[in-house]
């Protein structure tokens, strides 16, 4: 048993240290008692003694053995489908079981969890929701129990973290890298603890001054969903039972705090009093100040608990989880926005495959044909009557399997040049001059590029997304010039073709050459200051869909108008006088 | 089987409820997608609508829980051979279109078994057979394969389901309402399947305490004792099944007076939307709404309340337009129906 006054101790490495193993060693205890319904742990650490210590704790708590289930298990051994072979023996189809219903009731270790791919998040998450699993796969239909409890080891480093969709659904965190092995032990609880609770957990109703509490620290934490609060009220009941002190002793809650709801904190309390809310959202920012206006707990109580909760953190934990509060933060900011669905598409993603038809191209899949095929051979053989003994293997258009490839994403590099009468077109000459440049690079990437160009009142798409490049340098070479810069009609062709380039599951990326002076409105007019806020809102617009991209300010002196078109399309600004063939070929490679 | 949370146990999530059972009244609306944060309780309110639904009858037998009163060609091919069906009342399907599944699962392919066994070609029907006059739920509809969205995306426009392999060539009835739900974060919806839903709506958790301490302290009691739980509001639940179907009743009557149809009209034009669509299924749900309410005739508060669901997945995107598809769709709300 944990000696309650040793959690609130002033912090050294050591003390520091062994907190983190306190916290570790109850994390086991909760999931141990919980099991399933905690979902499981999420152990950041890199694999090491430490964390081998810990899962043969766990396994030594519950008195059960962990399975260990790789990240990369497809689709059809997680869920299971039909077993070829006992099918074809038994003359019916029979289910082969999958991974997840085979661990039920089981604590199942994944390893490197971070690797987890996002197209298999979603059949653990399921395992993780219901405790059961529906399969309708391969001709057949069963709902499964699966009720798991995950044990993620997240070994990943920086940014790299599993799908967060599983974070979500994973109650307790732990960090395990700052413990040294000379510092662990097994002895704060023992199997015997662990069943006494088991038995006393499910007569305890959950006490509503603790659900008020939890809410108001969840509140000012910034953690809206109700699963994780769920959580925080199994975990904190959990502990004060293991702890044998009440729900809302200051040691319990503190556990809870750092356990279950620092790890998906999205802000701290301290940063809202007294700072002025955040400026940067100004999209929604009606909507946010309204509910942050009314706040929702007395911040001075949550604030206190929170700072008591993480004095014993070691700096880098705490560094650690600040940085994530606010990538998440930045996450829901953006929520909705159309911009981030191809990221990972990138990685080559693991695709299986599917029925097809040869004669489109795809490439067969012979070993998965066979198999579709098996079980329909002597059914066929039979309905065969064109009396050709010698046939082989009975193989049906609907048996043919392709494969499916997920070609490394293309990405299109959109160019929009400034042919305007203004004094962008009378450094045409070097504009074209960095766009061979930049072609040439393309090129070399593989990236297909699209033009378009404006001048007068309008904007042209004059060469649709092509690889060819000669077809780019010879339109380039004929553009004409002359009239005014309607800049928002650009920017608005820009954004329109960027976007169908993104549905057809390209990334798009853009270069503008300008000098910033937009003096045409979109309907036309002529008007300096018109065409200023159109082409400021038009780029606002692009800057919310996440394109990234180059502003090459071709003016003869270098203005702030062309900078501020920069900020407001969130894009790299490039002056042409200082822009060297280098330093355009650095941007551009790092859009590509 | 386990005892699913009741419906009207849900706290909060007005929203959601009333698009649900807008759905469950009229299924010609064309379903509800709900998207939504994590944690929000979206699987948990969709699972709870299927106790809610009424009964119906159906033929006894028939996998794809044919209508006996239907006319002959809305039947399946086996009924419509079968004369004088023996009906029997069912549960109204909710079936689930699980991640993974494969395609031959979800429309249906040759019986293995009668194959092998006696060399006869019948058709085992699928996920969308048996979806037939219910519910279609996808959970995670934003990340399932697109050969599965190509397959479904014909049936549930047409409302049949064509299976053409294996020498098999079968036509049967598949008219389902589509509910979907999925966290936008992880994967965008195709344009194409987005379109099929009648309504749509975006959930957020409650931010209030007390509100989130009463989800917690139901939940709570709801897991330690499900049966018990469940009892509590039996009562509950029966009362809003018996309004639900009572609808389902007389929604067919409920009028739209003149002015309801021009206003309906007036709002889509003014957001610009593409096709009738629109215009049908805000005029559908405003009735339904109506006949929940049990009035005999839809009026211009009906209409005022379903309109951000029907609407605001059926707007173009206006690069030019920073603002969200919802405050564009208020704000015309406001100022034609003021």
């Amino acid at each position: 048993m944990l000696a309650s006054s040793e959690l609130s101790q002033p912090s050294s490495p050591e003390l520091e240290a062994s907190s983190l193993w306190r916290d570790a060693q109850l994390a086991a205890a909760v999931i141990a008692v919980t099991g399933y319904q905690c979902g499981g742990v999420r152990v950041s650490a890199q694999p090491g003694p430490v964390r081998d210590f810990w899962v043969a704790m766990l396994e030594d708590l519950q008195q059960a053995p962990t399975r260990k289930i790789p990240p990369s298990t497809a689709t059809d051994r997680l869920l299971g489908g039909m077993d070829i072979t006992e099918s074809m023996r038994l003359g019916k189809p029979v289910l082969a079981t999958g991974v997840l219903s085979e661990c039920h009731q089981r604590t199942v270790v994944m390893p490197m969890a971070e690797r987890l791919p996002k197209e298999y998040s979603g059949h653990w998450c399921a395992a993780l929701d219901f405790g059961k699993i529906n399969v309708a796969r391969d001709v057949l239909t069963s709902t499964t129990n699966a009720a798991i409890t995950l044990i993620a080891l997240d070994e990943g480093i920086d940014e790299e973290a599993p799908p967060a969709a599983l974070l979500e659904r994973l109650a307790l965190n732990i960090h395990l890298d700052p413990i040294s092995i000379h510092g662990v032990d097994d002895t704060a609880f023992s199997p015997s603890d662990i069943v006494r609770v088991r038995n006393q957990i499910s007569l305890h109703p959950a006490n509503d001054a603790t659900i008020k509490l939890l809410a108001e620290l969840a509140a000012s934490l910034g953690v809206h969903s109700t699963r994780s609060l769920l959580f925080s009220v199994t975990v904190c009941r959990a502990i004060a039972l293991l702890l044998e002190l009440p729900e809302t002793h200051e040691d319990v809650i503190a556990s809870v705090i750092r356990l279950v709801l620092l790890p998906r904190a999205t802000q701290l309390p301290q940063q809202e009093a007294p700072e002025p809310p955040m400026e940067e959202q100004q999209p929604e920012t009606t909507e946010e100040n309204e509910s942050k206006a009314q706040p929702t707990a007395p911040p001075g109580d949550t604030e206190e608990m929170v700072q008591a909760a993480t004095a014993t953190l070691p700096p880098e934990v705490l560094t650690m989880l600040l940085s994530r509060a606010e990538r998440s933060r930045q996450r829901q900011n953006k929520a909705g926005s159309a911009g981030h669905l191809s990221q990972d598409k990138q990685r080559g993603r693991p695709v299986g495959v599917r029925r097809g038809d040869i004669k489109r191209g795809h490439r067969v899949d012979i070993p998965a044909t066979l198999r579709t095929a098996a079980p329909f051979q002597s059914a066929r053989a039979r309905w065969d009557n064109s009396n050709n003994s010698k046939r082989g293997l009975y193989i049906e258009p609907a048996d043919i399997r392709v494969k499916r490839f997920e070609q490394r994403k293309s990405s299109v590099m959109i160019f929009v040049v400034d042919a305007s009468g203004s004094s962008a077109y009378q450094r045409m000459a070097e504009a074209k001059g960095a766009i061979e440049l930049i072609l040439a690079d393309c090129y070399s990437h593989r990236t297909e590029v699209a033009l378009i160009a404006f001048k007068g009142e309008s904007a042209e798409l004059l060469l649709p997304p092509t690889r060819s490049l000669v077809r780019a340098k010879r339109t380039l070479a004929q553009l004409p010039g002359g009239g005014g810069t309607p800049m928002g009609a650009a920017l608005q062709a820009m954004h329109e073709l960027a976007m169908s380039v993104a549905a057809s599951g390209a990334t798009p990326s853009f270069i503008l050459l300008t000098d910033g002076a937009a003096n045409v409105a979109r309907d036309g007019t002529k008007s300096r200051s018109a065409g200023t806020e159109d082409a400021i809102n038009a780029a606002k617009a692009v800057a919310g869909a996440d394109y990234r991209g180059i502003l090459i300010d071709t003016a003869i002196r270098p203005s702030s108008r062309a900078n501020d078109l920069a900020t407001a399309l969130d894009a790299v600004y490039l002056p042409l006088p200082n822009a060297s063939a280098e330093s355009i070929n650095d941007s551009v490679r790092a859009l590509n | 089987m386990t005892v699913a949370y009741p419906f009207t146990a849900i706290v909060g999530q007005d929203d959601m409820k009333l698009a649900l059972a807008i759905a469950a009244v009229d299924p010609g609306i064309g379903g509800v997608l709900v998207f939504g944060e994590r944690g929000t309780g979206k699987s948990t309110t969709i699972r709870a609508l299927a106790q809610l639904l009424p009964k119906i009858s159906a033929v006894k037998g028939c996998p794809y829980n044919c209508d006996p009163e239907a006319s002959q060609k809305n039947l399946c091919p086996s009924c419509q051979k079968n004369s004088g069906p023996k009906a029997h009342k069912i549960a109204i399907p909710v079936v689930d279109l699980p991640l993974g599944a494969t395609e031959d699962r979800v429309l249906g392919a040759l019986d293995i078994e009668k194959a092998i066994h006696s060399g006869e070609k019948a058709f085992q029907p699928g996920l969308l057979a048996a979806a037939n006059r219910g519910f279609l739920y996808i959970d995670e509809v934003n990340l399932l394969e697109d050969h599965i969205v190509d397959a479904l995306l014909d049936v549930a426009a047409s409302g049949i389901n064509v299976v053409e392999r294996e020498g098999l060539s079968i036509r049967h009835p598949a008219r389902f309402v589509l509910v979907g739900s999925g966290n936008p974060e992880e994967g965008e919806l195709r344009p194409q399947l987005l379109d099929r839903f009648g309504l749509s709506l975006d959930v957020r958790t409650p931010r209030d305490i007390p509100t989130r301490v009463e989800i917690i302290k139901l939940r709570d009691a709801f897991d330690l004792d499900p049966e018990g739980f469940s009892k509590r509001f039996s009562r509950k639940e029966g009362a809003l099944r018996r309004k639900i179907d009572a609808a389902r009743e007389v929604v067919e009557s409920v009028d739209v007076p003149a002015e309801v149809l021009e206003k309906a009209a007036e709002l889509c034009l003014a957001l610009g939307t593409d096709g009738l669509r629109g215009e049908l299924t805000l005029i559908r749900s405003a009735r339904a709404l109506a006949a929940l309410e049990s009035s005999d005739a839809a009026n211009m508060n009906h209409l005022k309340q379903v309109a951000l669901f029907v609407l605001r997945h059926r707007l173009r995107r206006d690069p030019m337009d920073e603002s969200s598809a919802d405050a564009r769709v208020e704000r015309t709300i406001a100022t034609v129906l003021p």
